[in-house]
């Protein structure tokens, strides 16, 4: 079965893990581990099918020993979220995702992930400054930051909607680039979306700590799946 | 370092370092700087062999500071700078400071690199003593029977004995009194010194601060008129040079000095893993922002005992900086980066004018982003658009035609 939307099976592969479950479907391939997703009600009544989890190094590794994926992650950590990789590393594993897939499965917009996130505790803060001159500074994260330890999926937990790490330690690239007019092959940054939300150029596969951008970067970078219902 | 003593330091490497602790004692005492059994020292000044030291000893007149009145002067925990007056008030005054040597592990990144720092009273860097040019520092010493190691303090605004350094070795369960007279104003850095391979080791382990002598008038701006702060930020940039193991991790020791051997070795290849402001990637971000409001006056002390660096507030500049630390010279004016020699500590001072998040970094860029020398300063007032007016949003590029 090259694909298969197995409906009410999910509680009984995931136990007693299916809690907050709403109408969840497992996704299945050959090559890839089953993962789960849920259906998020979007704005104008729109669906989208988001996975529990950001993708993780398993399946990425997966996409690699196909040959599709030119990185390749340490195996200790296939239960984790795969970090460490970029969109354009992230467009080779949905090349490989989708060649037998009959949903396209993408990366979600900024705006769907800001559906998807608006239940994080962090989301209706305050901006520190008011005065939209100074919106470039208003974002500026006064919280601790992040311990770059990765773990396994799960670890920062669930959001009532059923999406788990969605505020954890790994920001998740978004297909939204930061210029809107610019087409995706020709983006020079793109949001990221999580804790926070920054803007990353599109080289980088890795977080780092200081520099001119203001307020506490993120941590890691890695992935979440979505596609149309 | 004599080849032979590289190789003791590597035989040592391999057979325990505790060991390598005494022999790198005993290598001290063979150079001089360190003279005597247990912890009874003798610097090279007090040799007493040359005669002229002797004569010049007997004619000095004899010191009657009783007159002078003390203050305690309760040191706090960097970026912040004691309480003191920026104009003394009367004549010099003894500033009594105490100081307790703690040897502990800490975190410096986010990704929880443990090292042993050896830090004055707790904190790296150790705390800003502040004092005016005539006064004098009398520091109480204190190294607790629950360190390892012996530890000293040569402070670069004093004068004679190795900065002190000579006069202050104290091994665990020790305690001494240093006094000395602040005889030229400016920021100085003060740091462990205890002889021999050991100084650069406790330097590098965190054991560095630095002492702010005002002139009895105050600051003084490049016209020679008085220049009077808001607040004082105080930043002590460590250099760290973690060892890693084959696999490119970095190594966790469990006791202090038990990096001793794997440190040197990474020490001398010049290029730390971590450069860091106020002990830790991220102690002057996020939660530890730095803050300062529109028309405040801030001056930055930036201390590096170790390694040159070059300081530089994104989005603003240094209106007067004491680049060498100096307050007897005359400040530069309106500089965009500024320069501290290793071994040196300098002021820069900043009104602000604009409001927001401005970044202080150290302006070697990789080592700021990749190394950690990075802090920020949240500014609140209002936005000034004389100053800076964002006239279009980005857009799509017009033609000329």
């Amino acid at each position: 079965m090259a694909l298969g939307i197995k409906l009410g099976m999910a509680a009984l592969i995931l136990g007693g893990a299916a809690i907050g479950w709403v109408a969840g479907l497992i996704w299945t391939r050959p090559q890839v581990a089953p993962f789960v997703a849920f259906q998020i009600e979007l704005p104008e009544n729109r669906k989208l099918n988001v996975s529990r989890d950001e993708v993780t190094t398993e399946m990425w590794n997966q996409c690699h020993k196909a040959g599709a994926c030119s990185l390749s992650f340490a195996a200790e950590g296939n239960a984790m979220p795969v970090t460490g990789v970029n969109p354009d590393d992230i467009l080779e594993f949905l090349n490989w995702l989708n060649l037998s897939m009959k949903s396209q499965w993408r990366l979600p917009t900024i705006m769907e992930q800001r559906a998807y996130s608006q239940d994080l505790p962090g989301k209706n803060k305050k901006p520190l400054f008011s005065d939209p001159r100074m919106a470039w500074a208003a974002d500026y994260n006064m919280a601790k930051p992040y311990s770059r330890d990765i773990y396994e999926s799960g670890h920062f937990g669930q959001l009532p909607n059923g999406l788990r790490d969605v505020g954890g330690n790994v920001w998740e690239w978004t297909s939204s680039c930061v210029n809107p007019a610019v087409p995706a092959e020709m983006c020079p940054a793109f949001f990221v979306g999580g804790d926070h939300e920054a803007e990353i150029p599109v080289f980088l596969r890795d977080a780092y700590s200081g520099g001119c951008s203001a307020g506490v970067p993120p941590t890691h970078f890695g992935f979440r799946l979505v596609n149309d219902a | 370092m004599s080849s032979q003593q590289r190789d003791t330091i590597a035989e040592n490497t391999a057979f325990g370092r505790r060991t390598f602790l005494k022999t790198a004692g005993l290598i001290a005492a063979a150079g001089g700087l360190v003279v005597g059994a247990g912890a009874q020292t003798i610097g090279p000044a007090n040799a007493g062999e040359d005669a002229s030291v002797g004569k010049a000893a007997t004619m000095a007149p004899k010191v009657d500071l009783s007159s002078l009145p003390r203050v305690k002067q309760k040191l706090v925990a960097p970026p912040f700078a004691p309480e003191h007056e920026q104009v003394a008030t009367g004549g010099p005054k003894i500033i009594e400071v105490e100081m307790t040597i703690i040897e502990k592990q800490v975190e410096i990144d986010e990704a929880g690199t443990k090292v042993w720092v050896f830090a004055y009273e707790g904190s790296v860097p150790g705390p800003l003593i502040v004092c005016h040019e005539g006064d004098y520092v009398e520091l109480t010493l204190k190294n607790p029977d629950t360190n390892l190691l012996e530890h000293n303090i040569d402070f670069h605004s004093s004068t004679g004995a190795l900065g002190g350094g000579a006069l202050t070795h104290v091994g665990p369960g020790e305690q001494v009194v240093l006094r000395w007279k602040a005889t030229k104003s400016g920021v100085f850095v003060y740091h462990c010194a205890p002889g021999d391979a050991m100084i650069p080791y406790h330097v590098v382990q965190g054991m560095n601060g630095a002492v702010m002598v005002l002139p009895r008038d105050g600051l003084k701006d490049a016209k020679g008129q008085p220049y009077v702060y808001d607040r004082v930020y105080y930043i002590g940039e460590q250099d760290y040079y973690v060892p890693r193991d084959a696999e490119g991790k970095y190594i966790t020791y469990e006791g202090a000095a038990d990096n001793m051997g794997d440190v040197m070795d990474v020490m001398r290849g010049l290029i730390p893993t971590h450069v860091v402001f106020n002990g830790k990637v991220g102690s002057l971000t996020g939660e530890n922002v730095m803050k300062a409001n529109v028309g405040e006056k801030v001056l930055f002390i930036h201390a590096q005992s170790n390694r040159d660096s070059r300081p530089h507030l994104i989005g603003g500049h240094g209106d007067l900086v004491w680049e060498t630390g100096s307050f007897a010279d005359m400040p530069a004016t309106n500089l965009e980066t500024w320069f501290i020699r290793g071994g040196s500590a300098g002021a820069a001072a900043y009104e602000f004018r604009q409001p927001g998040i401005y970044a202080y970094v150290n302006h070697n860029l990789i080592e700021a982003v990749l190394l950690g020398a990075t802090g920020h300063v949240m500014v609140e007032g209002e936005w000034n658009d004389d100053l800076m007016s964002q006239v279009s949003k980005p857009g799509p590029l017009i033609s000329a035609g």
